[in-house]
């Protein structure tokens, strides 16, 4: 069998299709608006369009995520949607002062509720935590996604989480 | 007489690796055998864990329909091509999520016209190949 019998190449307008909502669902909640969801989108489908030539069999899922993050993240440092003087000095900060304190969340929590605080997050933070409860990546993937150690994708998804936690208190 | 102390460090961002299941069976024995003896590392597991559970809950999101773009309008600055396509590209999402329909092979022959026009027209899309992770640092 050769290489291409055992590995056909998948069509990339059925790429958009099977995981189409997928791909717009991890778009929309890394940038939080249509707008910049449907550019990314695109973006990442004409990468896809040009790498299907070189794409093994793997999760899809994972590799899509994988273009995904990398083109929302590049599109992040060149526009600078965040000047640095409106990040917090140290987010930690923003933590509950009672270490471990147990803050009740709202008990009715709206999905746009979430999504606000997702935007306030700084977006390496932001891109873990979605990366991981959004796209379903295991650390694994996140770290390759995003060229960081395990142990940095760990402290980014719980830091993520605890300031979700204060904001959604 | 005062309990002993927990066994260990406060289990910080291991808490979110535990509820991730990203402990390996050493770690996660050590986790819960903390986790026994300290009620503050046990609150920051539990809301740890709710709020995992919320971003998880999220459903999925539609893009916005055509019609919606066209009585809104896009924001100012996207160039007249890029709109095109975006609003192509939303009707393939549509047509995927509604994959049943006859209408999806001319749709995305629209996407593919339009998305060669882009790519031949912006340098800036001779981009790095999609397996090259790029670096944080």
């Amino acid at each position: 069998m050769t290489d291409e019998e055992e590995h056909p190449v998948p069509d990339w307008e059925e790429v958009a299709r099977r995981h189409g909502r997928f791909l717009y669902t991890v778009a929309y909640r890394l940038s939080g608006n249509h707008d910049d969801a449907q550019d990314l989108t695109q973006e990442v489908l004409l990468r896809v369009r040009r790498g299907l030539e070189t794409y093994r069999p793997g999760s899809m899922e994972g590799w899509l995520s994988r273009i995904t993050t990398n083109l929302f993240l590049d599109e992040v440092r060149r526009r600078r949607r965040r000047p640095v003087d409106l990040l917090p000095p140290d987010p930690d900060q923003v933590l509950p002062a009672a270490q471990g304190a147990d803050q009740a969340l709202a008990a009715e929590v709206l999905p746009e509720e979430v999504q606000a605080a997702l935007d306030r997050l700084p977006d390496e933070f932001r891109a873990a935590v979605v990366l991981c409860d959004v796209a379903g990546l295991s650390y694994e993937e996140i770290g390759e996604a995003t060229g960081v150690p395990l142990g940095t994708v760990r402290s980014r998804i719980h830091r993520g989480r605890a300031l979700l936690r204060a904001a959604l208190a | 007489m005062s309990a002993p102390p927990p066994p260990g460090p406060h289990l910080g961002d291991r808490l979110s690796a535990l509820v991730d299941a990203e402990l390996d069976p050493a770690g996660e024995a050590a986790a819960r055998s903390h986790l026994a003896a300290c009620d503050a590392c046990a609150g920051e597991l539990a809301s740890t864990a709710r709020v995992r559970e919320l971003v998880r809950g999220l459903p999925a999101v539609e893009p916005p329909s055509p019609l919606d773009q066209a009585r809104t309008g896009r924001r100012a600055g996207v160039a007249g091509v890029a709109a095109a396509v975006a609003a192509a590209v939303a009707l393939v999402l549509m047509a995927g999520v509604n994959a049943d329909r006859p209408d999806n092979p001319p749709v995305a022959r629209l996407v593919e016209v339009h998305a060669t026009s882009v790519v031949n027209a912006d340098p800036l899309s001779q981009l790095a190949p999609a397996a090259v992770p790029v670096s944080m640092r």
